[in-house]
């Protein structure tokens, strides 16, 4: 969504914390445990306060619409009874927050209420549609890295020429048209003008082609240019021209030194891009009927089945937490700087 | 006589947004094996830019050289093909910021290793036996253990004598230092120099010394040119230079520089 | 040649020719970069108002009422009868619906800039110059909102609240505000470093007057860059809502809710889908190569050409 912006910031998309966000709190934390530890322990305690944020904040949306939430939770078609129940479960005679208190409760249990368009545990429902949405984003994610990366290595290497100009409009009409529009036109394409590919659902592992492709498109063009923005930059700096002196070929200074040098802040943009593609995938899933988490969710909206939008919205969070998470601590694995700190210099 | 080096009407041009900037206009020099030249001057007066276009290091869509350069009579201005058989074999470079001269994220030995790799040594366990050697030659301590570290664990005294190391790899006859001691504290700035210095006697290398710090010129050359504005203003002998300019400019700079041995300044005011 | 003198090489009178030909010029980098970013700002505002200038004035243009049924002229192609764009389904001008709905898509994405541009920059102005407890919490609300897939969020936030416009205004202003705080957070720190801050200080300027009359109109500029770029976003947003139903009601169809309309007959009538897609897209394209060609000419981290000749100590 707002990625634009990406590349106009400093070109370290490094997980602020990692750097300090700029204010170095020299507690006893960071005596007491080497660099690597403190990463650790910093980027946990930021997913852990982002889990908890996104359940506060549906938790308080839920009860601050208007209506009654137990009939939002209960559905159009609940008999009293059931909106006792419900009142009782959720403690909604309550304060606020014993009624928190409850829900955080019954999140530990798992129980993120029951889904009446589905009749059955919402978090059932949704766990069921997860792996659909997973194949998608990961087959996304692992085309964008094959063509990002050395589209965007060639459009640095070719900086500033005009074939390079062109690859840039390419890039930027690449991420300026609507995912949903693109994937319309796809289907268009090649699924009804040229018949080669199905054009909805999940029916054979060819649907997957269209979907994530279309994903792809969005992706490509934002780390790509991302690529090359970082290759520049490391093309810029004295490291490369000291290599050069030392004699080191170029096609060295350029895939061993410039790409490694850029291999970290774009590693980390993806990690941060994982959550804006999750968004891609939601719009994509129902352009393509795809049957994972993105269409369940819409379906769901428009059933007004709240139990299962919040199931949905807390599965997904989690889900792109962790893979910050994981992206983030691979991240000092390529970063010596992070996994070894300032060292014994004489 | 055979020089080493020759610079005959060195003219570098930069093409900027702003239009085309002649930051070294006609410079001449020679440097012979074993002596060291020093190119003196204020910032931007164009010493580092002549350093680099000499060794073809400015980027190709910024800087137009025109004149002639040439390496044991073999013409090395422009000339990506000689250039590349000469730097780092024979002619290799000390920068200026030992910080940012080195990948990151690689470590020490194994960029050294590339200097060592291109001056002709094969072989893993020769290489690393040459590298600990390069390192023991620049003074640097439990050399073994240094190797696989990363820059940004290293000091910068310590890391410009890993240039160095890396520098004399393959037994260059010239090495150009560029401000090799500006980016260092005062205290680590004589070793290093004594370093070079030593280094010099040891392998009877010559040197193109740029800096604008006087002290580092006097303790180096055997000559000194001063550069004012991308032109020479005046060269000769280290000690003539040194005690007896002639020019307007070369007098300015030499008394620019705080002396504490009684000469007739200004009165401090009470 | 060690004589005991030195001697003075004196400037030549007449000035050495150059060397540089028009070939060089041509191909260097300073030139092509110039010249790209002139296409890049000249293509871009062409396309931007290409799609704003019909938009702004589709009230004065001879259109067809977007509401107006005609079962008889179902899904016309483009170009007949007078309907530039067709007509869909139900008999209505495309092209109408096109620019009277983008009306709606423009004026929902300008206030909603505006609105995540206010909040934005007053917390990244706040975080960056009082650090301390204002940034940790500042920032790590930003982390947090930005590692989550905002989509279904607001997709919850609208189904909750209603679809009307200011919700879905705030709706895009909240997934658009920490991309504006964390530059403005940025670009504080490092305004705040400045002698000139120091100086104002010194001359006993409270910190709201520091913040509001020189740090503020300092980083306005760089951060107005990103506020035109995420007005793009805004609309891509606000389309994507739409299509999935969950934009403005009817009768304030927007681009998003044209297409989702369309797509049913996407085989039969393509220009209902097409068309409008294109508009979008032509009006995002134009934003982007505005803010890529503007960028190009302010510089940035490109001054970095200097460093690389003399590989000297950037802060220097």
């Amino acid at each position: 969504m707002t990625d634009m912006a990406d590349q106009l910031l400093a070109p370290n998309p490094v997980p602020t914390s990692a750097r300090g966000s700029g204010t170095t709190r020299r507690g006893s934390l960071d005596t007491l445990l080497g660099p690597m530890p403190r990463y650790l322990l910093r980027r946990l305690g930021q997913s852990l306060l982002t889990v908890f944020l996104t359940l506060t904040t549906v938790f308080v949306l839920i009860r601050m619409a208007p209506g009654d939430p137990a009939y939002s939770l209960a559905g159009p078609l609940a008999t009293t009874e059931d909106l006792a129940r419900i009142r009782t479960d959720m403690g909604l005679d309550e304060s606020v927050f014993v009624q928190y208190l409850k829900y955080l409760q019954g999140l530990l249990h798992l129980d993120l209420g029951t889904s009446y368009s589905f009749q059955a545990p919402a978090l059932d429902v949704v766990l069921a549609r997860l792996p659909y949405t997973i194949t998608l984003a990961f087959a996304a994610i692992l085309l964008t890295t094959v063509v990002a990366i050395p589209l965007g290595v060639w459009m640095a290497r070719h900086a500033d020429t005009r074939r390079e100009l062109a690859a840039n409009a390419v890039t930027i009409a690449g991420q300026s048209m609507p995912d949903f529009w693109t994937g319309l036109m796809l289907i268009t394409v090649f699924a009804v003008l040229i018949p080669v590919l199905p054009p909805a659902g999940f029916t054979t592992w060819s649907s997957l082609i269209l979907p994530t492709v279309t994903i792809a498109v969005l992706q490509v063009a934002l780390i790509s240019r991302m690529v090359r923005r970082e290759m520049v930059g490391a093309f810029l700096s004295p490291y490369i021209t000291v290599g050069r002196s030392r004699g080191v070929s170029e096609r060295e200074l350029i895939w061993r030194y410039s790409l490694r040098n850029s291999a970290i802040p774009v590693l980390t943009a993806l990690g941060t891009r994982f959550a804006s593609m999750l968004n891609g995938v939601v719009i994509v899933e129902v352009v393509f009927a795809w049957p994972g988490v993105g269409s369940l969710v819409v379906r769901a909206l428009e059933t007004r089945d709240y139990p299962l939008i919040q199931a949905t919205v807390l599965v997904t969070a989690i889900l792109a937490i962790l893979v910050q998470l994981l992206v983030d601590l691979c991240y000092p694995l390529l970063d010596p700087r992070v996994r070894l700190g300032k060292g014994s210099g004489k | 006589m055979g020089n080493l080096l020759r610079v005959d009407e060195l003219q570098i041009e930069l093409i900027t947004e702003r239009g085309v900037i002649r930051a070294v206009d006609g410079v001449s020099f020679c440097i012979d094996a074993g002596e060291t030249v020093t190119i003196i001057g204020e910032s931007g007066s164009g010493k580092s830019t002549t350093a680099m276009g000499i060794l073809g290091l400015l980027p190709t869509d910024l800087a137009v050289l025109s004149g002639h350069a040439s390496f044991k009579d073999c013409d090395i201005l422009g000339n990506a093909a000689a250039l590349e058989k000469v730097r780092g074999r024979h002619i290799a470079l000390i920068p200026q910021d030992p910080m940012t001269a080195l990948s990151p994220v690689h470590t020490i030995g194994s960029q050294l290793r590339d200097a060592i790799r291109h001056s002709g040594v094969t072989g893993r366990s020769a290489q690393h036996d040459r590298a600990v050697e390069l390192l023991e030659q620049v003074h640097i301590p439990r050399a073994a253990e240094q190797l696989g570290k990363y820059p940004h664990q290293l000091s910068g005294g310590m890391l410009q004598r890993v240039l160095i190391a890396a520098a004399l790899a393959a037994g260059p006859e010239l090495i150009v230092a560029d401000e090799p001691t500006s980016a260092l504290d005062v205290t680590v700035q004589a070793s290093i120099l004594d370093l070079l210095l030593e280094l010099q006697e040891r392998t009877g290398v010559a040197m193109l010394m740029i800096t604008h710090d006087l002290g580092v010129a006097r303790l180096m050359s055997d000559r000194i040119f001063v550069m004012k504005q991308g032109r020479f203003v005046e060269g000769g002998n280290a000690d003539a230079l040194l005690g007896n300019a002639q020019s307007a400019y070369t007098k300015r700079l030499l008394d620019a520089v705080p002396r504490l041995d009684g000469h007739p300044g200004m009165e401090v005011p009470a | 040649m060690t004589g005991a003198t030195t001697y003075v090489i004196e400037a030549p009178e007449q000035p050495r020719p150059s060397a540089v030909t028009d070939r060089d010029i041509a191909r260097a980098g300073a030139t092509r970069r110039g010249r790209d970013s002139r296409i890049k700002i000249w293509v871009g505002t062409i396309s931007v108002l290409i799609v704003v200038a019909p938009v702004a004035l589709a009230r004065i243009l001879p259109l067809p009422s977007p509401d107006a049924t005609n079962l008889g002229a179902r899904r016309l192609p483009p170009l007949t009868d007078g309907h530039l764009f067709g007509t869909d389904q139900l008999g209505r001008d495309l092209l109408a619906r096109v620019l009277y709905g983008g009306q709606v898509s423009l004026v929902i994405g300008l206030l909603a800039v505006l609105v995540s541009g206010l909040i934005g920059l007053t917390l990244g102005a706040l975080a960056g110059y009082r650090g301390g407890w204002t940034d940790t919490i500042v920032s790590r609300l930003l982390e947090a909102q930005l590692s989550l897939p905002l989509l279904m969020m607001l997709l919850l936030v609208v189904a909750l609240f209603g679809a009307s416009i200011p919700v879905i205004t705030f709706v895009i202003a909240i997934a658009q505000w920490p991309e504006i705080a964390r530059l403005t957070r940025s670009l504080t720190l490092v305004e705040r470093e400045k002698p000139y801050i120091a100086a104002a200080r010194v001359l006993g300027l409270g910190n709201i007057a520091i913040l509001t009359r020189h740090i503020v109109p300092n980083i306005v500029k760089q951060v107005s860059l990103v506020v035109m770029l995420l007005l793009a976003q805004a609309v891509l947003l606000e389309s994507a809502l739409s299509y999935l139903g969950a934009g403005p009601q009817r009768p304030f169809a927007t681009w998003g809710r044209i297409i989702s309309d369309g797509q049913d007959y996407v085989t039969t009538s393509w220009w209902l889908v097409t068309l409008p897609g294109l508009v979008i897209a032509l009006l995002v394209v134009g934003v982007n190569l505005l803010g890529d060609g503007l960028r190009d000419r302010t510089g940035g981290p490109r001054t970095g050409l200097l460093n690389l000749i003399t590989l000297r100590r950037k802060d220097k």
